[in-house]
């Protein structure tokens, strides 16, 4: 009997072992380090710059980023599963220029904002549009400008040359994009020319705002020029472009509001489009379209 | 011999025990609660001017009315569909037991999110619907997203998966009831439906309520799933104006106390029903 | 076969197996009308399943039953039977009233509610008309003052009473108990008894399975003794229970009496 008890309880203090040891392992699993990057882009460090860091920066030698995932080639898992996309190769090089490390966090839109302000992250992309009303909640740093390209059904007849175009229309577009502004603000003009209000149909995620466009739920699916690109081009013919529209606000990386981060980061991707290595990443996405020459932080007189 | 009580004795109060340790308990959780209130309500990081400019903002409130009109007629749905599949199933006819175990078992497999978006993205299936006779001449055509509208859609994704829950539910709740009431009720010349509806549901009514009164409150918060075919619940509300302004937190405030007024209503609605339906 | 001119009840060549356990084997039964049959015997000898099947709440294998001349459940074509619908069987089910070992009143009905309920819902009787015949009914059975009580607020004995009063309620032709007093506390077996001696002294025709040998003596016009799915000895109950012919029957009697 004691026997019995004795190697029930060993067996018991085992398995908790194997639990604890798992629970310990998993989080480190989470945490991803910056995959390997394109060796054409390798930056050189920059002691001027890098006075610039932080002291916390400094001391754990990283910058930790979160990654809101969507699809190309913003932020994306690419083949092999690594986080991949123009923003992540901006922010290596500017690491690389600080002399420090990359340490990726992969999350959800929703977390982002929140974990800024906890501040479990240094700093956050997602195709994140900057405009005034989100720089009162975080510090942004301008590294794009991009246009909004309207995809419809090879058969459409649908041609957008300006937002008047749309009046009446049913468009899908996702949830908290500049292209849903731009349309709550073309509202009442809309109403001025006697046309009925923009049908705007808003999703989670682009792949559901596209599925609504493919099965005729939307007329249109309205989104960043880069999603709807690669969008058409993995279509294979059945969906087309049919019209554009470009807008003066920035898109960028966000901080937490008045972060010591905010002017190291500043400088380092101002040199990057000093040196010809921002081009070089622009070029590699075909984003020229977008390209700045300046990295503003916080600008103003852009979208509200 | 027994001891006679004297008059003293018998005049005498009996003192209850007391609980010392259950005094120093509470007190020390009332006061453990009192300063996590006071915390909660001084801690700026909770934004509470933001919560309360939003509180009753008419983005959200319209938010408010569709996650209740989407409450309300997924389980009205969920109620009537359900009592027929629970008779079915109930039923001694092969062929409705049957068609109600399959329905049954579909529609509580497949998750609500997926019939969501099946039945939004119907269209992408069958681009019309018509009705005609086989062989023959068709009599209407509807275009598909006509006729499923997002409306439909949710209802038709919420409803009839609610009712294959509930129709299990009611069919527990029927088969609680002692056998011993069918017969009498069979002997006295009653027939089955009338059985049913009379002696054998409102009994029922007891084991049933509890259950349903938890789906009901478990519906509120399911109707956030609409979100997926862009239908804005009060949750999706919340989330489309945090998106935009970046204010997470109190909006999330915003929409959890009012899913705490919802419940709370709903919890005291359904204790005046148990109430009801309890055997005197 | 032809259907009896004077027996309320007729039952002939009544078989009934449930799966592989046969309950009931071949009965022959008679019961004139007006008249009291007794039916007794160990448990598991198939008396509450005979009752059963007297009023179709089970169906049979083999045999027919009538009651008041017609044929129960079943309708014969070229010799075979063909069970009746629903619709046909809760029709002859009015003229049966059944009282039941466990009362199985309505609880979430008073006891003037629960005797209302089928004259309303299945004759379609006027509510003023039943709920006056209801009264008068609980007036017989001694409940009158009880009319507003909810079963769980009454005594075993009073619900039975209230349970035989919703029977009657339905006019029944025959009147069947299995085994009425069995749930009973001894003090109140006495009440319910007195309410079906008083309703037999009135010419209703009743068959009762029970262990009460003292009301077969008293109010018994019949007795039945049956034993392992047959009947086993019949007759006067004065005659049977003082000197019984067979031999299960006196083993059977000498355990109880």
């Amino acid at each position: 009997m004691h026997n019995g008890c004795a190697r029930r309880a060993s067996r018991l203090v085992g398995w908790a072992v194997c639990v604890a040891l798992l629970g310990f392992a998993a989080p480190g699993a989470r945490a991803q380090g910056a995959p390997p990057g394109d060796p054409a882009l390798q930056e050189t460090v920059q002691p001027a710059i890098a006075k610039l860091l932080a002291p916390s920066a400094v001391a754990s030698k990283t910058l930790t980023v979160a990654v809101a995932l969507g699809s190309p080639p913003d932020d994306f898992r690419n083949e092999k599963g690594e986080v991949a996309g123009w923003e992540i190769d901006i922010l290596r090089a500017a690491t690389q220029v600080l002399g420090i490390e990359l340490d990726l966090r992969p999350t959800t839109f929703d977390s982002l904002i929140p974990g800024l302000q906890a501040k479990r992250f240094d700093a956050a992309v997602g195709q994140m549009g900057i405009t005034e009303v989100r720089e009162k909640v975080v510090d942004m740093l301008g590294t794009l400008t991009s246009n909004e390209l309207f995809a419809a059904l090879a058969a459409s007849t649908l041609s957008v040359k300006t937002l008047d175009d749309i009046c009446g229309v049913t468009v899908a577009t996702t949830r908290g994009s500049r292209e849903a502004e731009f349309a709550r603000l073309h509202q009442p003009d809309c109403e001025k020319l006697g046309k009925k209000p923009i049908d705007l149909l808003v999703f989670n995620d682009g792949t559901s705002a596209a599925d609504a466009m493919m099965s005729r739920r939307a007329e249109a699916f309205w989104v960043g020029s880069t999603a709807v690109s690669y969008f058409v081009a993995q279509s294979h013919g059945k969906a087309k472009v049919v019209g554009s529209y470009t807008d003066r606000s920035y898109i960028g990386i966000a901080m937490p509001k008045g972060s010591d981060m905010a002017p190291a980061l500043q400088a380092a991707v101002q040199h990057l489009m000093d040196d010809g290595t921002y081009m070089k990443i622009v070029k590699k996405w075909g984003l020229e379209d977008g390209a700045v020459t300046k990295a503003p932080l916080n600008p103003t007189g852009i979208l509200r | 011999m027994v001891r006679r009580v004297t008059e003293p004795e018998a005049a005498q109060p009996v003192v209850p025990l007391r609980h010392p340790g259950t005094w120093v308990a509470t007190a020390i959780v009332l006061m453990i609660v009192a300063l996590a209130a006071y915390s909660v309500a001084t801690n700026p990081a909770f934004e509470w001017p933001v919560v309360a400019q939003y509180m009753f903002d008419p983005e959200i409130l319209t938010g408010l009315q569709r996650t209740l009109e989407l409450t309300v007629a997924a389980m009205l749905m969920g109620l009537l569909l359900g009592t027929v599949l629970a008779l079915m199933r109930l039923s001694q006819n092969r062929l409705l037991s049957t068609v109600s175990w399959a329905y049954i078992w579909f529609f509580r497999s497949v998750p609500v999110l997926v019939q969501l978006i099946f039945w939004y993205n119907f269209g992408a299936l069958y681009a019309s619907i018509s009705l005609g006779i086989p062989f023959g001449p068709t009599l209407f055509t509807v275009n598909t997203n006509t006729l499923i509208t997002p409306l439909f859609a949710a209802l038709a994704g919420l409803g009839l998966s609610q009712s294959a829950y509930t129709a299990e539910v009611i069919r527990a709740g029927i088969v609680s009831v002692p056998a011993g009431q069918t017969r009498a009720a069979l002997a006295l010349g009653m027939r089955r439906l009338m059985i049913y509806r009379r002696i054998i549901l409102p009994q029922a009514m007891r084991v049933i309520i509890p259950p349903v009164g938890n789906e009901v409150i478990s519906m509120v918060k399911n109707t956030s799933l609409v979100s997926v075919i862009a239908l804005a619940e009060l949750l999706y509300t919340t989330q489309l104006i945090y998106s935009r302004t970046y204010q997470t937190i109190p909006l999330l405030i915003v929409a959890s106390l009012w899913y705490l007024i919802i419940v709370s209503v709903l919890s005291l609605g359904q204790h005046f029903l148990e109430h009801r339906f309890r055997h005197r | 076969m032809t259907p009896p001119a004077d027996a309320m009840l007729r039952i002939r060549g009544l078989s009934k197996s449930y799966g592989a356990r046969q309950v009931l084997r071949d009965i022959d039964l008679d019961v004139q009308a007006g008249s009291v049959m007794c039916i007794i015997g160990p448990s598991g000898s198939g008396k509450s399943t005979l009752l059963s099947c007297i009023n179709h709440l089970e169906p049979i294998d083999r045999g027919r039953v009538w009651v008041a001349g017609e044929l129960v459940g079943y309708r014969e074509h070229r010799g075979r039977l063909h069970e009746l619908p629903d619709r046909e069987v809760a029709r002859m089910r009015q003229s049966v009233g059944m009282v039941f070992q466990q009362f199985n009143l309505f609880p979430h009905m008073t006891a003037l509610q629960n005797i209302v309920e089928a004259p309303i819902r299945v004759k379609r009787v006027a509510a003023s008309d039943a709920k006056a015949r209801a009264i008068k009914l609980l007036e017989r059975v001694g409940l009158a003052d009880k009319q507003a009580r909810y079963p769980a607020q009454l005594s075993g004995g009073e619900q039975q009473r209230v349970a035989i009063a919703r029977a009657l309620a339905m006019d029944p032709k025959l009147m069947l108990f299995d085994e009425p007093t069995s749930a009973l506390d001894p003090e109140l077996v006495g009440e319910v008894l007195a309410v079906m001696q008083d309703l037999g002294r009135s010419g209703m025709t009743m068959v009762v399975v029970t262990h009460e040998l003292g009301f077969a003596r008293e109010v018994g016009d019949q007795l039945t003794f049956m034993d392992g799915g047959v009947i086993v000895e019949q007759g006067d109950p004065r005659a049977v229970l003082a000197a019984p012919r067979e031999k299960r029957t006196q083993d059977f009697l000498s355990k109880v009496l």
